[in-house]
């Protein structure tokens, strides 16, 4: 008989402090702020805040999801030279334009995964009916999860209708409960949370904007 | 309008979406945004439903697409990301496409064709959006490894939905409930 | 394993459109021409294809280059003679212009 398998659940303490659907704002509006990021360092500095929020929320980084993004992205743009060049190895020319392009891309991308990693949580509402429906989705996604240790490759149509069976049972007409009492209203310690991410972000933009604009 | 069976029912296909979906990120893959459309595998099983007289309509069919790409946005993690606007547009033309051929060429189609038409029109628009935004012309001469695998797990998942449709207890379960509604 | 009608059609298409895409797609990426630049500290590599403007430091001052509609030529410098601007477009392969006091040397070549 097979052992069920504790998953390690890290906490997630902003979830603690901050109502899920201000988190999402919150998130929403560091977007145009990170778009605005006109070097690679303040790419840099926006993804490691990212990274910290995302690690504050509980999730693990795959850091090696990343790095395979960033290094693909970044070679494919090598293909195509620009600027000075650094080094040439046979066929391929590296130069500093095309690193910087790739590598910017691929941080604005990460920065893009990390912060959605952070500002959507499963406790996320949509209003309106398109909201009860992802929370019943989740709900019914939640009890696969919990079946899918009796999967087997070998029969795999039985295994999945054994599974399937359980948690999605057709025919199934009861609302499932996903209104789990009062909606976590967040606490007052969520405003410096929020004022310091929009600092970090927006703060250098501004910086750099007043710096060259004057 | 929609009853709490129909609707339950579409929140299950999605959830088995998104089951799929984190199944395939298990799999090894070379660049991050190569992905084998597992997660397509309730949707076309869905179109069988579509042909009956259930309640379930091309209304229903759209919001389960919607449905399948936000639950993967919220559980992958990528909303607010490029690979999230891709996977919209991705979904919902070859979602169309399939429907389309569903509607059309039955009873001289099955979900084979379906499958690999779906996988060639995701993959085609996937591949033309992510080469001018993301890694630039280069990407050309690679990308023809992005569509030949993807239309051969098309080929595969479509060979898969049909045996599923066949012999899953389940699957008929759920579609006879389906049909004790109408 | 049964196949029917539109099933293989549909297979042919995404062959069809596979073999398609990847011969068009192995013609694309070799398509802009280059401009290299040679200075006192190394090379440079432009593509022809986008409209850009460098600007190069060297032992008397700055030399403007422009690239655009898959061309180059000087714009400014601050060399005594100015030959390098009178010299005009560099466009085909192996065309090339200078500016010697400034030791800047343009030429179309290719990716290397």
């Amino acid at each position: 008989m097979k052992k069920p398998v504790k998953k390690k659940r890290r906490p997630d303490r902003l979830a603690r402090i901050m109502n899920p659907t201000v988190r999402f704002w919150t998130g929403v509006s560091l977007i145009p702020g990170f778009f605005l990021s006109s070097s690679l360092e303040l790419l840099l500095l926006h993804c490691l805040v990212f990274a910290v929020a995302v690690v504050l929320a509980g999730k693990r980084i795959r850091v090696f999801y990343y790095a395979m993004m960033i290094l693909s992205i970044t070679l494919f743009h090598l293909l195509n030279p620009v600027g000075r060049v650094l080094w040439e190895l046979g066929p391929v020319t590296l130069t500093a334009g095309a690193l910087e392009q790739g590598l910017m891309k691929g941080f604005t991308l990460s920065g893009l995964v990390l912060l959605s990693l952070f500002s959507v949580t499963p406790d996320l509402r949509f209003p309106g009916r398109l909201g009860g429906m992802l929370a019943r989705t989740m709900y019914y996604f939640e009890e696969i999860l919990n079946g899918r240790g009796r999967l087997e490759v070998r029969n795999i149509i039985g295994s999945m209708d054994s599974v399937l069976m359980q948690a999605l049972p057709p025919g199934d007409e009861s609302v499932p409960e996903t209104e789990s009492g009062t909606r976590f209203r967040g606490t007052v310690l969520q405003f410096p949370v929020i004022i310091l991410l929009e600092v970090l972000v927006w703060g250098p933009v501004v910086f750099f904007f007043f710096i060259v604009g004057l | 309008m929609y009853n709490e069976r129909v609707l339950n029912r579409l929140a299950m296909l999605g959830a088995l979406s998104l089951f799929l979906s984190t199944v395939e990120y298990l799999f090894p893959r070379p660049i991050p945004f190569m992905r084998l459309g597992l997660a397509n595998l309730p949707v076309i099983l869905y179109l069988d439903l579509l042909s009956s007289d259930s309640k379930d309509s091309t209304g229903t069919y759209f919001l389960l697409i919607l449905i399948k790409v936000l639950g993967q946005g919220m559980v992958n993690g990528t909303m607010a990301s490029y690979v999230f606007l891709f996977s919209l547009a991705g979904s919902f033309s070859s979602g169309l496409a399939m429907w389309l051929a569903w509607r059309y060429l039955r009873p001289n189609i099955s979900f084979l064709g379906v499958s690999v038409l779906g996988a060639l029109v995701s993959n085609m628009s996937q591949i033309l959006l992510s080469i001018v935004f993301i890694f630039g012309p280069a990407a050309w001469r690679i990308l023809p490894w992005f569509l030949g695998i993807g239309l051969g797990s098309g080929f595969f998942i479509g060979l898969f939905a049909r045996s599923f449709a066949e012999k899953s207890r389940w699957w008929k379960a759920l579609k006879d409930s389906a049909l004790e509604t109408a | 394993m049964k196949i029917l009608r539109y099933d293989a059609a549909a297979i042919v298409l995404s062959l069809v459109v596979f073999i398609l895409f990847t011969c068009f797609g192995l013609q694309r990426s070799g398509e802009t021409g280059y401009l290299i630049i040679e200075d006192s500290s190394g090379r440079l590599i432009y593509p022809l294809s986008e409209e850009r403007d460098v600007v190069l430091k060297g032992p008397v001052g700055k030399s403007h280059i422009h690239i655009e509609k898959d061309s180059a030529r000087f714009v400014h410098s601050d060399c005594p003679d100015g030959l390098c601007v009178q010299s005009g477009t560099v466009e085909r392969p192996g065309d090339w212009a200078a500016c010697l006091p400034n030791q800047v040397f343009i030429y179309i070549g290719d990716r290397d």
